[in-house]
């Protein structure tokens, strides 16, 4: 009778205990449901912020590189002075594009144009044309991209370029609590 | 005492009776409250999480170098591609090309952004391969969980 006795409540707490685990699965769950949502919620919140705050930037670098002068006081942000520099590289490295692909365009056409009109005047005069639609053409083809890092929340603001022999400029602005806090500028070569 | 005995054993085995009975009921309400905190996730990523996972997996691509892998990720891959990266990619019936070297790659960081309903990935990889190392940046562009467009800059 004892061993029988024993039998059964060694089967009582066994199923007492199947009990206890399953409400352990459950609040795991929950816990995995809170950490999962306010991962979600801080991600969404993180890109809406940052997101407003880049967009304002997007303008100022494309007129900086297009434009005549670089409006760093309007890019509040401990990064003004690092983004103003790059600004400058990548006029520098468009410059440098626009002048190969006006150089190409002409080489094309003097072969069949020369005698028709003066040298000088039809380089003087198409060489301004020309850089002016092909800078136009780069500038329309200038990709800006919001991405969002789901690990951390930072926010990559990131201007893809075309650039020579196939290659690309990423000039890409880092964003985080509505700050820019960090600037990089990579050239990428073509694979092809 | 063989009737308290037969008492006795009667009364436990209502008792184990109740408790498996609780047991299953407290199973059930498990089971509803499961189900209920499913329907509590927050929904608002659940897209971009599934589309980052079909462009990770789009890198696979790099790793063919022979007609086993080639059929394999074709396998895996070619109904999650638009008809034009397809035939580009998957266009022939086996691997035409020569038996290269293993590819390796890893994937260094993912990133990726909504825009008009198309989802675009920037993924940053080193390749590796016969002493050859490479770092690239590819963008991956999925609409309606359909890779439609892949440019490596």
């Amino acid at each position: 009778m004892t061993k029988n006795f024993k039998f059964f409540i060694l089967l009582v707490i066994l199923l007492l205990l199947i009990t206890g685990c399953k409400s352990t699965k459950l609040e795991a769950k929950k816990i995995n449901l809170e950490q999962y949502n306010k991962q979600v919620d801080f991600l969404v919140n993180q890109y809406e912020k940052n997101k407003i705050e880049s967009n304002k930037v997007e303008s100022i670098v494309i007129e900086g590189i297009f434009g005549s002068e670089i409006d760093t006081y309007s890019i509040s942000s401990t990064c003004a002075l690092e983004i103003s520099d790059n600004i400058i590289l990548l006029k520098n490295e468009i410059s440098s594009y626009s002048t190969y692909l006006v150089d190409l365009e002409l080489n094309s056409l003097s072969a069949g144009f020369a005698e028709e009109t003066s040298e000088d005047d039809f380089h003087v005069r198409d060489k301004n044309v020309l850089r002016e639609l092909i800078l136009k053409e780069i500038q329309a083809n200038i990709d800006c991209y919001y991405f969002l890092n789901s690990v951390d929340g930072i926010l990559e603001q990131s201007f893809i370029i075309e650039s020579m022999n196939g290659n690309h400029i990423l000039f890409s602005l880092y964003w985080y609590d509505g700050q820019c806090f960090d600037v990089s500028y990579t050239l990428t070569r073509s694979v092809n | 005492m063989k009737k308290h005995y037969k008492l006795f054993l009667l009364l436990f085995i209502i008792i184990v009776l109740l408790i498996l009975i609780v047991i299953e009921l407290s199973s059930l309400a498990e089971q509803n409250t499961l189900k209920d905190l499913d329907s509590q996730y927050d929904m608002r990523l659940y897209n971009y999480y599934n589309n980052e996972l079909l462009a990770k997996e789009y890198l696979d691509v790099i790793t063919i170098n022979n007609d086993i892998s080639y059929q394999k990720i074709k396998k895996q891959l070619s109904h999650k591609l638009s008809e034009e990266l397809q035939e580009e990619i998957f266009g022939y019936k086996v691997y035409t090309l020569q038996t290269g070297p293993n590819v390796y790659y890893e994937l260094q960081s993912i990133k990726g952004t909504l825009d008009s309903g198309v989802y675009t990935f920037k993924l940053e990889y080193v390749v590796k391969t016969n002493g050859y190392v490479r770092n690239l940046v590819t963008l991956i562009y999925i609409e309606n969980g359909i890779i439609i467009k892949v440019r490596t800059l």
